[in-house]
């Protein structure tokens, strides 16, 4: 991830605003979001930085752990002074990924899985698998 | 490049056309999607089974003339129409779980130890649409994430296995291997054993109907003939 | 007053308990919670795809249900226990009744099904009590007060985030502390009562549910907390769970996780509809004394 990318591309913001109706662009990078984050401290980019590369059309994004670790709390969103949802800019960019048929969970694969509520399992494939 | 079924010498019979694999071929009004399969001179060793809607092994995938929508039925149950275009399954491969029903408790996470994909239902109700035995599959599926075994099994009680709703459940769930894990549990464990059966088992045991049936085994073919036709038939 | 009533998965396996002492609690106010019949799971987590529908066909069709039995109530209104079903329900509500469009695909999509008209009114339980018993209410009905027993807040995510569906302030609510003090306890301040318990994480990433559960409990240890009141199940499990993983962090030490449902019905005297080690554990705080 040290590597700079050398090309800009609006390509990645323009797939993000299809699924998400997000735009990237109005993020001036407080890192009011990054601040509040409950998971940042686990994530491998913070969001402030997640949302970032999407402005510069870096698809590296889409392999990072961060994405994959966003528990959908909304927190990001109710801080961010433009008002933009970057939960469900997270999701697109999840989207992307899931929609390829490419899953980030497999079921049969957790162990003990009966010992969780169902919540915790319908909530995992939701937002992990396709 | 058509081939067409000469009819026999019944005039009267009205024809239909329909296309198998791909074939056109005129059959018989009536027939049944198996009956015309064979009637066009298909031998089948797959796809067949009791023939009465009852072993789910002849599941068809078709469409009808002017219609794009793919249906879905069993062959031996459904009846041909003009322009179907059709198409035999040979079977639905998923793959049978192994488990120790001995070993296994009669709630939700046994269901979820072996088919934890059930959480990936999204309602959608493809499954109930496309059952040949009109079943609420996608209700059974819920009520097993509920917790609710015995609804399940209540409502899944007519699954013949066919595949159909697996085939295009888009989580990929297969439903028929759940519904018989759940009735399983159900039988063993949670339906009310029955006293009437206890009861004859150990009529059984005890001898009850051993001489009756030591007599019929000597009794012989003309004895046995005679008795067959004079049998109870229920109405 | 009769009023349409939405479980959730959870409120019928492993939060049974939740179920128990709400419909109690409920109806000690007169208000009967009329469980939907042919209730679905709910779909949870809601899904932020704007350009795709398909995953709020779940949510929809409870709606539908709940619209097929309004006459039963004679309103409008369907109640939830669970907070992640209340955000999933409310929020699908809240899309289709601004894109008509998507509610019209799914009413195509759902043929076999009458169409969402887009009437229902999602609440959660704790709506119900702060609007339509009020805690006034409550004060004036208690059995026991319970001074003197420190209560913590936890919200979670769900019921105060997003701003669209929230019941309450998202940064600063106060539902639940109003709640604490009309039953007569304490309710303790700290500093991340809204924070994410992890969520679906526990199930893949364990760690990152003990992180958070560690630094949500440890403050709360340091202020002597009695007991954690939480309004989710996920939740509940999540922090009975992280307790559990961080033991070794904790010295042991673990506060009991109840649901707000169970104190208030503590506090209003309806034991029988508490499991007997939560009546337990409530006995031994509520005649434990003097701090």
């Amino acid at each position: 991830m040290k590597k700079l990318v050398t090309k800009i591309s609006p390509e990645l913001a323009k797939k993000v605003f299809a699924i998400s109706g997000q735009n990237v662009y109005a993020c001036y990078q407080c890192g009011k979001c990054s601040a509040g984050c409950p998971i940042a401290d686990e994530m491998d980019l913070l969001p402030n930085q997640v949302i970032h590369m999407v402005q510069l059309g870096d698809e590296r994004v889409l392999e990072s752990k961060a994405i994959w670790l966003c528990a959908n709390c909304f927190t990001c969103t109710v801080r961010c002074p433009r008002d933009i949802n970057l939960t469900a800019v997270m999701e697109a960019l999840r989207l992307l990924t899931l929609r390829k048929g490419i899953y980030k969970l497999d079921l049969r694969k957790i162990e003990h899985v009966e010992e969780f509520p169902q919540i915790a399992l319908i909530a995992a494939a939701r937002k992990l698998t396709g | 490049m058509t081939t067409s079924v000469t009819v026999e010498k019944k005039p009267k019979t009205k024809m239909v056309k329909i296309y198998i694999m791909g074939r056109e071929y005129l059959v018989p009004e009536g027939l049944t999607i198996l009956k015309a399969m064979e009637y066009a001179g298909y031998r089948l060793i797959r796809g067949v089974g009791c023939r009465a809607g009852f072993c789910g092994a002849c599941s068809t995938v078709y469409r009808l003339k002017g219609d794009y929508r793919l249906y879905t039925a069993l062959a031996c149950q459904t009846t041909v129409q003009d322009g179907m275009y059709l198409v035999q399954l040979p079977f639905v491969p998923a793959k049978k779980p192994t488990y120790d029903i001995e070993k296994l408790t009669p709630d939700l996470s046994s269901v979820l130890k072996y088919f934890p994909e059930i959480t990936r239902c999204v309602q959608c109700n493809t499954c109930t649409k496309v059952c040949p035995q009109e079943i609420q599959v996608m209700d059974a599926i819920q009520a097993i994430l509920r917790g609710d075994l015995a609804t399940a099994a209540h409502l899944t009680f007519d699954c013949i296995a066919c595949g159909i709703c697996s085939m295009r459940c888009p989580a990929e769930i297969v439903h028929y291997h759940v519904f018989q894990l759940v009735r399983r549990l159900y039988g063993k464990y949670i339906a009310k054993p029955s006293k009437h059966l206890r009861e004859r088992i150990k009529e059984i045991e005890e001898g009850k109907f051993r001489e009756e049936l030591d007599r019929l085994v000597m009794a012989g073919v003309e004895e046995w003939k005679k008795l067959y036709a004079a049998r109870e038939i229920e109405p | 007053m009769k009023l349409l009533y939405f479980p959730g998965c959870s409120l019928k396996n492993y939060a049974q308990r939740y179920e128990k002492s709400a419909l109690a609690v409920a109806k000690r106010f007169d208000i009967e919670l009329v469980e939907l019949k042919r209730w679905n799971c709910c779909g949870v987590v809601y899904s932020l795809a704007s350009d795709s529908v398909f995953h709020h066909i779940a949510a929809v069709r409870n709606l539908i249900r709940a619209q097929e039995q309004m006459h039963e109530t004679g309103n409008e209104k369907l109640v939830t226990l669970c907070s992640m079903c209340y955000q999933v329900l409310a929020s699908v509500n809240h899309r289709l009744a601004r894109d008509p469009e998507a509610l019209e695909t799914l009413n195509r999509f759902m043929d076999e099904e009458e169409d969402y008209l887009g009437t229902i009114e999602v609440l959660h339980f704790l709506q119900v009590l702060r609007d339509y018993i009020g805690f006034h209410k409550i004060k004036e009905s208690l059995e026991r007060k319970l001074e003197n027993i420190r209560v913590a807040p936890y919200y979670g995510c769900m019921l105060v985030r997003p701003k669209e569906v929230a019941i309450d302030d998202p940064e600063d609510p106060s539902l639940l502390e109003t709640l604490i003090a009309s039953v007569g306890a304490k309710p303790i301040e700290y500093p991340f009562r809204t924070d994410c318990c992890g969520s679906y994480n526990v199930v893949a990433n364990k760690d990152i549910v003990k992180i958070r559960v560690l630094r949500i409990i440890k403050p709360l240890l340091r202020n002597s907390a009695d007991l954690i009141i939480s309004v989710c199940p996920l939740c509940t499990f999540n922090l009975e769970y992280g307790m559990k993983l961080a033991s070794r962090e904790l010295y042991g030490k673990s506060i009991p996780v109840l649901y707000f449902t169970e104190l208030l019905a503590y506090a209003l005297g309806l034991d029988y509809a508490l499991d007997k080690n939560v009546l337990a554990t409530l006995n031994k705080l509520y005649e434990g004394g003097e701090k």
